[in-house]
């Protein structure tokens, strides 16, 4: 039996209503208890925030593309390696860190688990890897299924139940934990250098669309009842108008109900949707379709999302949405990673420098804000940067300030060089009009 | 009765053939046949039943000659060794498990070695020019699936990767390969006409040096501009082309080895091959990948990256980062510099591919060698310490050239009392620790 009493922290539990009260936490064997014996050890916690462990719920910290990021970029271990007193191993990296940098970085902003959010199926055991030597926390990894061969075939022909079997079988092979869907059908016309932009576009060979996809894995996760809903990086991803194929994807999940005995009500989980909110027909004219995306968001109870909050560093974008790195790639024209495997995925790896005097970066960065500030139910939107392809996730606190205080919020918008500019493109400036939308800010 | 050991992942090339039949004896002890590997493949598994193998630590004596001392003994005195010295290169790797090199990984860390690999004999420049320009490549399997231009340049599969071709890059038929070698168009690129050359439809003799220049031209023709009338040999009428027909796959693919990463231009040899297959793309789809040579330098190169962020030569002996430079922090340089005090060996020969100055260099120097056989590096160590063999005596992850993981599988026990590399490790690092917490050796 051990026992702790974790003394003197300010406690926060948004489930319970606690707020910040100081208060004294007993523990026994792993569970929080009304009171511990006179021997329990002392954990002094003053000034200190004690919370349940954060849960990062997408993010790229372990398998093939987050590793090519790692070994193909050593000027990433320039801003950052050393090592600290008490601190067993070298940490190295900023944004791509090492795994022992992963797992003592998460746990210094107290996050106990996170979320690899795309295991390509056939480097499964490189994604357990890693997860094996990461430290501290714990990590799990969602495969993904939106661009398999079999999912198509079956999907082609309305096979739900095959399209479940086969689900449960990778899942069990690959230890996933969900299904996760990245650029579906476009993801598989790139093997071919193709892509498919809009949800209607057909995938080479397999006869299918996107949204056949989608409605088809949404269809096979319910059938399943698996504990977490369709995980979905939707198609056209970083572009200008994008919105409208953002809509259209969401639409596919009117009307779909949860099956499950555990209380889950989403069937469809929107990954990074800053990256999917785009107004505009160029980088030109380019504006903020938060408020588009998150008004419907709002209003469909079945839908979760997470932000893909842009930070504005140096960082390195990676996705196993192939086609779209290499678009990247066209745009800033660094170093270009791309591994296409069979099956299912192609990963793209490129460096990507969020320079803040830019106005569309700048203007990345508002959208990201606007996503979570609109937001109405803040239980169904997850703060994430992608990390690392908006920025980093050792930068949880600023994004967390900005988000919390309009005035920090403020600095940083005003102090761009193209501040006009951003203003003009997005609606964050008067963020405080939105009253309702910020009820749950202090 | 005898039994037979099914999907049996071949440990000895990048390859990593995960199709092989080994016939095992009733008692488990000895391998009595192999079906499907290549004959170097095969020749990994008979090394398992060689007579004269050795099965404990060797230590040499003033007069040259070898006595067997302990597990122990052997353990000991590679950690004082260890601990002792204040750089020490950990090199090798490349036949051993990633669970392995992990260990090993935390004993460098903990010592302040060098850690690395024979991409610094190999595949380096490769690993170098990706570092600079990054990579398109894919898997093995979506060259069996999809490619219909194959493009060995530098590389004789036939000899080094010799079911490569048979299971990947000419002859299978794939999901969109239906053709198999039909449907394929096989080009070959070499200044030598090798047997690899013979298996190809179109071979294309480059005088030698001038690779950088013929990949240079390519990507001109593919671009439509003009050349001179001939570019290392080739005619430009030929190079226009292959530039066209390149241009018109639907999915092309080039294969490199040491004739490109070890002639003239080295890494930027690569760099502009990676440039070429990344044009290539504005057109249709293409990727690179390097002939990784022995079976899990690539392996290494991922634990490597994932635990310090560079694929090889990663100098830990500033104890508080992790740094990594050609040049100076890659095994050669360092021999040649004098710049280390000892040397760890292990599961790699690197007496029979250093150059003959570094292994001088080396051979001064406290050494111990873990390996199952005798080899070159062996015969100039202190302490040679047998081990069983990954793959065959022992499982563990390994690495394909296409970094796709394989857990390897154990056919036969060890011979009685040999450890394994992950056992062997992990006693040395614990007397290592032992070492330090009594403050040195
Ligand atoms: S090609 Fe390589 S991996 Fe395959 S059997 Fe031969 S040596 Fe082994
Ligand atoms: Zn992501």
């Amino acid at each position: 039996m051990s026992e702790y009493i974790i003394k003197n922290g300010r406690v926060f539990d948004p489930v319970q209503g606690i707020k910040g009260d100081k208060k004294d936490i007993f523990v026994r064997d792993d569970k929080i208890v009304d009171s511990v014996g006179s021997g329990a050890k002392i954990i002094d916690a003053r000034d200190k925030t004690v919370m349940a462990g954060a849960i990062e719920v997408h993010a790229h910290v372990a398998g093939p593309k987050v590793n090519a990021g790692r070994w193909y970029r050593p000027e990433d271990k320039h801003f950052d390696s050393h090592k600290t007193a008490g601190i067993t191993r070298i940490e190295g990296g900023k944004s791509i860190p090492t795994v022992f940098k992963t797992g003592y970085e998460y746990a210094r902003m107290g996050f106990t688990f996170a979320m690899e959010a795309a295991m390509p199926p056939l480097y499964a055991r490189h994604v357990h890897e890693e997860i094996h030597d990461t430290p501290i926390i714990d990590e799990a990894a969602l495969p993904v299924f939106g661009n398999n061969w079999f999912i198509l075939e079956y999907l082609k022909n309305q096979e739900i139940e095959n399209t479940a079997a086969y689900i449960a079988w990778i899942l069990n092979q690959t230890k996933g934990y969900g299904v996760k869907v990245v650029n579906p059908g476009g993801t598989e016309a790139w093997a071919w250098g193709l892509n498919c932009l809009s949800i209607h576009d057909p995938v080479p060979y397999f006869d299918i669309t996107p949204a056949e996809i989608i409605t088809g894995l949404m269809a096979a996760n319910e059938y399943l009842g698996l504990p977490h809903s369709m995980h979905l990086h939707q198609n056209n991803l970083g572009n200008p108008g994008n919105y409208t194929t953002t809509l259209e994807s969401l639409k596919l999940a009117e009307g779909v109900k949860a099956k499950n005995n555990f209380g889950r009500e989403q069937v469809l989980h929107s990954t990074h949707l800053q990256f999917h909110s785009y107004k505009g027909t160029n980088w030109g004219d380019f504006e903020s379709g938060a408020k588009e995306v998150m008004d419907y968001v709002n209003r469909q109870k079945n839908l979760t999302i997470d932000t893909g909050n842009v930070t504005l560093d140096e960082t390195t974008t990676m996705t196993a949405d192939g086609p779209f790195e290499h678009h990247l790639h066209g745009l800033n024209h660094l170093k270009w990673f791309n591994v296409d495997v069979e099956l299912e995925t192609a990963a793209g790896v490129v460096p990507f420098i969020y320079d803040p005097n830019n106005a569309v970066f700048a203007s990345q960065w508002a959208v990201g804000l606007e996503i979570a500030l609109y937001a109405n139910d803040p239980m169904r939107c997850f703060i994430t940067t992608d990390h690392p392809n908006a920025g980093p996730f050792t930068r949880y606190p600023r994004v967390y300030s900005w988000l919390m205080s309009k005035k920090v919020r403020d600095e940083r918008l005003n102090t761009f060089k193209k501040a006009d500019k951003v203003i003009s493109a997005t609606t964050l400036a008067n963020s405080t009009a939105r009253s309702r939308s910020m009820s749950w800010q202090p | 009765m005898p039994k037979e050991v099914t999907d049996v992942i071949c440990p000895f090339c990048g390859t990593l053939c995960d199709d092989l039949i080994v016939t095992v004896s009733d008692d488990n002890k000895t391998i009595l046949g192999v079906k499907n590997a290549c004959a170097i493949g095969a020749e990994k598994f008979n090394h398992q039943r060689m007579p004269g193998r050795v099965k404990r630590p060797r230590m040499r004596q003033a007069d040259g000659s070898y006595k067997e001392i302990t597990y122990d003994e052997a353990i000991d005195w590679t950690a004082k060794m260890l601990v002792k010295s204040r750089k020490t290169l950990m090199y090798g790797w490349a036949s051993t498990s990633c669970q392995a090199m992990s260990i090993g990984h935390d004993i460098a860390e903990k010592v302040g070695a060098i850690v690395d690999n024979c991409a610094t004999v190999c595949h380096g420049s490769s690993l170098i020019a990706i570092e600079d320009v990054g990579v398109p490549s894919c898997t093995l399997g979506e060259v069996k699936n999809r490619a219909d231009r194959v493009i060995f340049w530098g590389c004789n599969p036939a000899h080094a990767h010799p079911r490569h071709m048979s299971r990947y890059s000419i002859f299978p038929r794939g999901f969109f390969t239906v053709k198999g070698h039909k449907g394929r168009k096989i080009y070959c690129v070499d200044c030598r006409y090798t047997d690899t050359a013979k298996c190809a439809d179109e071979f294309i003799q480059i005088q030698q040096g001038f690779d950088y220049e013929l990949l240079d031209a390519l990507r001109t023709a593919a671009r439509g501009e003009a050349l001179p009338d001939t570019v290392g040999g080739v005619p430009k009428e030929k190079i226009y082309e292959i530039a066209e027909d390149l241009k018109n796959a639907r999915f092309g693919v080039i294969f490199f080895g040491m004739g490109l990463t070890h002639t003239m231009g080295r890494n930027h040899n690569i760099d502009i091959a990676i440039n070429l297959t990344r044009d290539l793309n504005d057109y249709t789809k293409f990727a690179i990948m390097a002939m990784r040579g022995h079976w899990n330098v690539t392996g290494s190169g991922q634990v490597l990256g994932w635990q310090y962020g560079f694929p090889y030569a990663v100098d830990l002996s500033r104890r508080d980062q992790a740094r990594h430079q050609t040049g100076e922090t890659t095994s050669v340089d360092l021999l040649n510099r004098n710049e280390v005090e000892a040397c760890f060996y292990i599961a790699t020969d690197p007496g029979a591919h250093f150059p003959v100055n570094a292994m001088i260099s080396s051979s001064r120097k406290p050494t111990v060698t873990v390996d199952p056989h005798i080899n070159c590096t062996t015969e100039i160590s202190d302490i040679h310490i047998p081990v069983a063999l990954v793959g065959v005596e022992v499982g563990g992850c390994a690495y394909r050239m296409d970094n796709v993981p394989i857990e390897t599988r154990k056919v036969v026990d060890p011979p009685e009392g040999v450890l394994t590399d992950e056992e062997l490790l992990t006693k040395i690092n614990q007397r290592v620790d032992e070492l330090l917490a009594q403050g040195g050796a």
